[in-house]
């Protein structure tokens, strides 16, 4: 298993958002957390990479537990991520958002290296850059490059945020509802996109509404509601699992 | 392509080395000298708030750090003033490490407020330390030296703040365009956002609050070797607010933003000065300070709402289309 959940648990007051939620992803699969609205998809997100601290319970990356790990500690483990309600840098251009999640790896070009532009400083940008224009390239926006990111239409904004988090050569790829707010062209070029990623070696778990979406792209599929794991497998046996069916339509009285 | 860039800078050290040719009046070249060690600390504050989006109303406070530093080695250990430099750069970094290890966890408001509060504690406690000569300061704080006398010119000590000047700003602008700048830009943005992206946002926003605090420092020492004598109230917190105008003026997401405020607040300030010995003698100004900061207020609601970025970024935005 790349990544694991043990009896994860998130309360927020008295809302329980998670409960002991016991699950586990494989490497080189695209794995899909659905449930309705509400059901904890995001809060599982955020308790994975360190945006929250689980109230109880353990998230295990690559064998280590993630325990009080900040998230650029965990970005640097290699979980990358995108977000729902987005998080670019609307001020930089898109070569500079790539090249922010690029330069992770860059340990020698610190503040007083970068001041005196050592000849070092200056041949690593260089590779960041190029290393960003070819995924600015592979999601299709390299053509803006030079663009700010502020001004690009919210799809298009969406795939930088793939881009941005593949430039940190992460194993897994965590992407926070990548079709929400797109076209169904968009959404063609998305899957493309994923699928893509995947036979690159690289780990893709989404949490996704879209369920048509999900169910052509994901290998395997882990359903919540009301924040507890109520089934989990691949795409075919999930659709047809009664819980999942019950908590989306509803339940006759 | 690297070297087109810094042109600007060699165009502008130029045109303001030429100055001490046209005139030796050393009320001119004074106005320049304490603009110059204004931008200093104000280009520290632009690289803290502007770049990385930090509030802070205590750059004063670490301008008084390294004029006191500074005039303490010089005066109480009769070192050489160049060590009183290196040591105004190295308490203020230091003080700047310390504090903002407790004060950087705040953000927004609430760190805008803990930088105030700095800069009045330490103008409060400069006031009650009698090695320093308590509210009077500091006295008969020494010129650097070099080559002579050279540095006791107005001229001479004009072309040493120049040529910082110029250092600090190709050191900004370096910094601003490489690696941990995009860092800084990024998290101003999106603190989540980059800190996801493997940036340790805490480490970055503490390395540039040391370095505007060195820079502060830096100034600081600057000062005080020119006009050879300080006190506590010369780095009153209305200083630190002063420097952010300057900053938000120029356009605090910009080095050259930065010392253009500071040039064009500066210069203002100095004409207000003038105001009443040009005006008829039946128009009396009862208090030139506070009319000064009557005028400053004007500008800095003006400039927030009809040029938001500051003036060097919206003026080159213009030239671009």
């Amino acid at each position: 298993m790349l990544l694991q959940t043990q009896n994860l648990t998130m309360k927020f007051g008295g809302i329980m958002a998670l409960k002991d939620v016991t699950l586990g992803f494989q490497p080189g699969q695209i794995s899909a957390v659905i449930g309705p609205n509400g059901a904890g998809k995001t809060t599982f997100f955020n308790a994975c990479c360190g945006v929250y601290a689980p109230t109880a319970g353990q998230v295990i990356f690559k064998q280590t537990p993630l325990n009080g790990k900040a998230p650029h500690q965990i970005a640097h483990m290699g979980i990358a991520r995108t977000w729902q309600n987005l998080q670019i840098f609307p001020q930089l251009t898109l070569i500079e958002n790539v090249m922010v999640g690029g330069e992770m790896r860059d340990h020698s070009s610190g503040f007083v290296t970068s001041m005196l532009r050592l000849p070092s400083v200056a041949s690593k940008e260089n590779v960041a850059k190029v290393k960003a224009k070819h995924w600015l390239d592979l999601v299709g926006l390299g053509d803006r490059a030079e663009t700010q990111a502020g001004n690009l239409a919210f799809g298009q904004q969406r795939v930088l945020e793939i881009a941005r988090a593949m430039a940190t050569s992460p194993q897994l790829l965590m992407l926070d509802e990548p079709a929400a707010g797109l076209s169904s062209n968009e959404r063609d070029a998305l899957m493309a996109v994923i699928r893509r990623i995947r036979d690159e070696g690289i780990t893709v778990l989404l949490v996704e509404h879209d369920m048509r979406l999900v169910m052509q792209l994901a290998d395997y599929v882990a359903v919540l509601n009301y924040g507890e794991l109520i089934a989990k497998g691949p795409p075919s046996e999930v659709q047809s699992n009664p819980d999942v069916i019950k908590a989306y339509l509803g339940e006759d009285e | 392509m690297r070297f087109r860039s810094f042109l600007p800078v060699l165009a502008v050290g130029l045109i303001l080395a030429l100055v001490p040719l046209v005139t030796t009046s050393k009320q001119v070249l004074g106005t320049f000298i304490f603009a110059g060690i204004y931008a200093i600390a104000v280009i520290g504050l632009a690289l803290f708030s502007g770049y990385a989006g930090q509030p802070s109303m205590g750059q004063a406070g670490f301008c008084a750090i390294g004029a006191y530093a500074s005039a303490i080695v010089a005066t109480k250990f009769s070192l050489s003033p160049w060590l009183g430099m290196l040591a105004a750069g190295a308490t203020s970094g230091l003080v700047g490490w310390l504090i903002g290890s407790l004060i950087l966890r705040l953000s927004g408001h609430y760190l805008a407020i803990g930088t105030l509060g700095f800069g009045i504690i330490v103008a409060a406690l400069l006031k009650q330390w009698e090695w320093t000569g308590l509210s009077s300061g500091m006295r008969n704080v020494p010129r650097y030296e070099f080559v002579g006398d050279v540095l006791k010119t107005e001229a001479g000590y004009y072309y040493l703040v120049l040529v910082v000047l110029l250092v600090v700003i190709v050191l900004s602008l370096n910094l601003v365009r490489s690696r941990p700048g995009r860092a800084l830009r990024a998290l101003h943005e999106s603190e989540i956002g980059a800190e996801m992206l493997g940036v340790d946002t805490a480490t970055a926003k503490l390395r540039v609050f040391v370095l505007s605090a060195v820079l502060g420092g830096v100034a600081g020492s600057l000062y005080a070797h020119y006009v050879g004598s300080i006190t506590p109230d010369t780095f009153e917190f209305t200083i630190s607010v002063e420097m952010l105008v300057m900053a938000v003026i120029g356009g605090v997401s910009s080095v050259w933003g930065a010392a253009f405020g500071t040039a064009f607040i500066w210069g203002l300030s100095q004409a207000i000065k003038a105001l009443p010995d040009l005006l008829p003698s039946a128009v009396k100004i009862p208090s030139i300070t506070q009319f000064e900061l009557m005028i400053f207020g004007a500008i800095l609601i003006l400039v927030m709402i009809f040029m938001p970025d500051g003036l060097v970024p919206t003026m080159t935005k213009r030239q671009r289309r």
